[in-house]
C-alpha cells in the first residue's frame, strides 16, 4: 500500500529534470568558488597592503619641513660681525680699517725654546 | 568517493529538488549552487561529512525555505513599485502550459510536510532512511507522508493515480 510508485516518481523526476548544460554550469561554478578561508585571507592581505600604502602616502604628504640646511650663528662684536657655520667655517665681516696698527702697541708672543 | 564525483552525482538531484521547492528554475539553481558551495567548502576544510547527502540536502532545505519566503515577501513589493507588471517573462512563457508548469503548480499545492517528504525521495533521490533522518521523523511516519503526498499530487494532476 505504501510502496513507492516507480512510474509516477519517474514522471515527476522527468518534469523536474534540468538540462545537461545547466547541470554543468552549476557544477563548474560551485567547484570554481574559492574557499571562504582563502577569500578572507586574501581580503586581509589586500587590506594590509592598502593600509600600508595609505600610511606611506600620509607620511609623505605630512612629513615635517626639511631641516637639512646649515645653521649659522651670527654675533656682533662691536663693529665686527662673526658668522659661524655648524661645520666650523667662520666669516668675519667688519669695516676695513685701512690703517696699520700703531707702532709700539702690539705684543709679540713667542712660544717655544727660550734659548 | 572524491569531491568531483560527489558533486557530479549531487548536482542534478539538487537542481531537481531546489527547483521543485522554490517553484522557479532560476531560484532553484541559485539555491542548489549555494548548497554545493557549502559542501565543497566543508569538504576542502574538514574532509567529507559523515553523510554527504544528509549534509547537502539539509542545507538545501533551509536555503530553499528562506529563498521561497524571500520571494513571497518581495513579489508584492515588486508589484507595488511597478517592477512586475503582471506580464510573464521569457522563462515563464517557454514552460507555459507545459507539463512542467502543471507539475510545479500541483507540487506547490501540496501540504508543506507532505511536499517536503515527497521531494526528498522523488526529486532528491534519497532513500527512505536518509530522508526520514533529514526530516527528523521515523521511517514509518515518513512513508505515510510520502504516500499521502503521492495520492494528492496524482489527484491534482488528474491522472487517476491512486497511490497504490
Amino acid at each position: 500500500m505504501l510502496e513507492p510508485d516507480d512510474d509516477f516518481d519517474r514522471r515527476i523526476r522527468d518534469w523536474l529534470q534540468p538540462d545537461q548544460q545547466t547541470v554543468e554550469r552549476v557544477k563548474a561554478r560551485a567547484l570554481s568558488t574559492q574557499p571562504r578561508r582563502q577569500r578572507i585571507e586574501r581580503i586581509l592581505a589586500l587590506s594590509a597592503v592598502a593600509g600600508l600604502l595609505v600610511a606611506l602616502a600620509g607620511m609623505w604628504f605630512w612629513r615635517p619641513a626639511s631641516t637639512d640646511f646649515d645653521v649659522f650663528t651670527a654675533t656682533f662684536n662691536g663693529d665686527v660681525l662673526v658668522i659661524r657655520a655648524t661645520d666650523g667655517t667662520t666669516w668675519i665681516l667688519g669695516p676695513e680699517s685701512g690703517n696699520q696698527p700703531p707702532a709700539g702697541t702690539g705684543q709679540v708672543v713667542y712660544q717655544g725654546d727660550q734659548r | 568517493m572524491d569531491l568531483d564525483r560527489a558533486v557530479s552525482d549531487l548536482t542534478p538531484r539538487l537542481l531537481r529538488y531546489c527547483t521543485a521547492r522554490t517553484g522557479s528554475p532560476s531560484l532553484g539553481e541559485d539555491v542548489a549552487h549555494d548548497a554545493l558551495v557549502a559542501l565543497i567548502q566543508r569538504w576542502r576544510s574538514y574532509g567529507p561529512p559523515d553523510s554527504v547527502e544528509a549534509f547537502v540536502f539539509a542545507i538545501a532545505r533551509r536555503r530553499a525555505t528562506r529563498a521561497a519566503l524571500r520571494q513571497r515577501l518581495l513579489v508584492p513589493i515588486e508589484n507595488l513599485i511597478g517592477r512586475r507588471d503582471g506580464r510573464r517573462g521569457p522563462e515563464d512563457l517557454t514552460i507555459d502550459k507545459s507539463e512542467r508548469d502543471r507539475a510545479f503548480t500541483a507540487i506547490a499545492l501540496l501540504p508543506p510536510r507532505d511536499r517536503e517528504a515527497l521531494l526528498l525521495v522523488v526529486a532528491a533521490g534519497l532513500d527512505t532512511a536518509a530522508a526520514a533522518t533529514c526530516l527528523g521523523i521515523s521511517q514509518s511516519a515518513f512513508k505515510v507522508r510520502t504516500f499521502r503526498a503521492r495520492r494528492r499530487l496524482a489527484a491534482l494532476l488528474g491522472n487517476g493515480h491512486a497511490g497504490t
